[in-house]
């Protein structure tokens, strides 16, 4: 029998009273247009993410800390614990792309983001020329060496890549004189255009975050104040997390954004913070555009409306695998509108799966 | 008329002359009335000599003195936009644009509150979490001119965007424009069919390249020339 194969998304355990629909009110629609799909992958379970820390000697992250390090770090990492299943991770659920020619989206569950490696790296910056001033907004970095910085982190941490896996590459701040390492991408650099970005090379998938202490360049992301005690650690998890749901939504620059402006999930938000408290621990994040709002969000709920159903999957766990679909048990399972007959289908596990294609 | 007019003014090379002659043409106020500055340090090539004529006598780019333009300068961003503005007579926007750097103290506020609708940056920097400041005072790039135009004239209904498919013709023999990203390519393919942007005699576009005032000056008065832009007094402030 030829089996219908739905999203993974619609996969789990009885239901039939818990799936969703996606289309939430425009109750706040706003002007703004929405962001459409572009026909490229998004990713989906697990992403994995990866903190590299490029900071030779001289180059601190948060100069206002003794250890000119901090929380800057630990909070970083810690966030990617956390993000899991939150109802901000949500917001991008919202967003389903073409993997391998076939629908895909993230699924958000417990695992479905885990950082799975740092690594502070004290090498000096590339062409440190006659001054010896690399990563000076005279001589400053290329979008080429944070691909080598990846590539080099990646041998040297034997990590693995996939098409889910984000690299994250930050700089900092010399503590000589308190400015930016500066960075560019083209004719766009740190000190005329950009806080971050995120790119792809080779299907690897990156993101530079230039250092959000003190606002320098005006990287703050709308953040005045410190919810974890270091106002710089704040602000860049709130820039990193701009380029993280964007990469997750986005990350070939195919998938999702919005035509007129070319604006991707976090771009639509640019600036504008939000709050996570998610296991006790409490994030400055950047909000994210909800297309079911049409407006920037901290959070995105899914409302489940039985009416709405494009497909309905049950799946029941039972001690006796049957030998047929117990007429009255279907109708007590299949709602009123659903006229068609059930697919049946069984694992080793005993459990039995009714599948209703959807009404015509 | 106009045309006919405009290749007169190539030929002859007289920015009195060519001053009544847009008016004429266009049917807009005569500024040929100000006097042409004597600018000393033009280059030789006369339609670059027109073209900054052209704009000086419009005030939509301001000399440096009355003897000089400085037309190897680079301009810079707030210049270019305070250009524009005048050029298009720009309203400000209803609801402002907040720049840190560009506080309404800024001599280029005016400007950017009526240009930030048109200037694109995310199209420039399509991956990027675009920093609260504008960097008014940087050079301003091939990429930026480019792309503030191309919204301008969209904007203002006397230019399309060409498609993905058509931009991939325009596009197939310009080394460089494997670096754009999807949106851009749209653009800078629009600039060049409608001839705003000129790829380099080796067929490539060169977007980070900085723009001195005399690039400027040209890249206006042509779009100013082919899209029937009206012309404007020096003084006139946008409503």
């Amino acid at each position: 029998m030829t089996r219908s194969r739905w999203p993974s998304m619609l996969r789990g355990t009885l239901r039939l009273a818990a799936v969703a629909c996606l289309t939430l009110p425009l109750l706040f629609a706003s002007a703004q247009a929405n962001m459409t799909p572009h026909g490229g992958p998004v990713m989906v379970n697990q992403v994995k993410t990866f903190l590299i820390y490029w900071t030779p000697t001289g180059v601190v992250l948060d100069s206002s800390v003794t250890d000119g390090t901090g929380n800057f770090r630990t909070l970083s990492q810690q966030f990617y614990g956390d993000v899991s299943g939150s109802d901000y991770m949500n917001i991008v659920t919202q967003y389903p792309g073409t993997c391998s020619g076939s629908p895909c989206v993230l699924s958000n569950g417990a695992d479905a983001v885990k950082n799975i490696g740092v690594w502070v790296d004290t090498q000096a910056y590339p062409h440190p020329g006659v001054n010896n001033d690399s990563g000076t907004q005279a001589n400053p970095l290329t979008d080429a060496d944070i691909q080598n910085e990846v590539t080099r982190a990646i041998g040297q941490n034997h990590w693995t890549v996939d098409a889910n896996s984000i690299f994250f590459v930050i700089t900092g701040i010399f503590s000589s004189n308190g400015k930016l390492v500066e960075e560019c991408a083209g004719a766009e650099c740190t000190f005329n255009a950009f806080c971050a970005y995120h790119s792809q090379f080779s299907l690897t998938f990156y993101s530079f975050l230039s250092d959000a202490s003190f606002a320098r360049g005006g990287c703050d992301e709308g953040i005045p104040t410190a919810v974890n005690t270091q106002i710089a650690s704040d602000r860049e998890v709130a820039l990193m997390t701009h380029e993280f749901m964007e990469t997750v939504t986005d990350p070939q620059t195919n998938a999702w954004f919005q035509g007129n402006t070319a604006g991707e999930i976090g771009d639509l938000c640019n600036q504008i913070s939000g709050e996570l408290t998610r296991n006790g621990h409490t994030y400055a994040v950047q909000q994210q555009w909800s297309n079911a709002s049409s407006s920037c969000v901290s959070s995105y709920f899914v409302q489940s409306t039985i009416n709405f159903l494009p497909i309905i999957e049950l799946i029941l766990k039972s001690e006796l695998i049957p030998s047929n679909v117990n007429s009255s048990r279907k109708s007590e399972l299949i709602p009123s509108n659903v006229n068609s007959s059930p697919i049946i289908e069984f694992d080793s596990k005993k459990t039995w799966r009714a599948i209703f294609p959807p009404p015509l | 008329m106009a045309r006919e007019c405009d290749m007169h003014l190539h030929a002859m090379f007289s920015g009195l002359f060519g001053a009544a002659c847009f008016a004429f043409a266009f049917g807009v106020p005569n500024v040929a009335a100000q006097p042409a500055p004597a600018f000393t340090d033009l280059p030789q090539q006369a339609e670059v000599r027109l073209a900054i004529t052209h704009m000086t006598d419009q005030g939509i780019i301001s000399p440096r003195s009355s003897a000089a333009f400085a037309p190897a300068e680079v301009s810079s961003l707030g210049e270019y936009l305070a250009s524009v503005r005048h050029m298009f007579n720009l309203p400000r926007l209803t609801n402002l644009a907040v720049f840190t750097d560009v506080p309404p103290s800024s001599p280029y506020y005016d400007a950017v509150q009526a240009t930030a609708p048109y200037l694109g940056r995310q199209v420039l920097c399509f991956t990027c979490a675009l920093s609260s400041n504008l960097y008014p005072d940087q050079p301003i790039t091939r990429a930026q001119t480019t792309v503030a135009l191309v919204n301008i004239l969209v904007a203002r209904g006397t230019l399309r965007l060409v498609d993905e498919s058509h931009a991939a013709q325009i596009l197939a023999n310009v080394s460089d424009a494997a670096k754009l990203s999807p949106p851009a390519r749209l653009y800078f393919a629009t600039a060049i069919s409608a001839n705003i942007l000129t790829p380099t005699p080796t067929h490539t576009l060169q977007i980070a390249q900085p723009q001195t005032r005399a690039d400027l000056a040209i890249t206006l008065d042509r779009v100013q020339t082919e899209f029937r832009v009206p012309q404007v007094r020096p003084s006139q402030t946008p409503n």
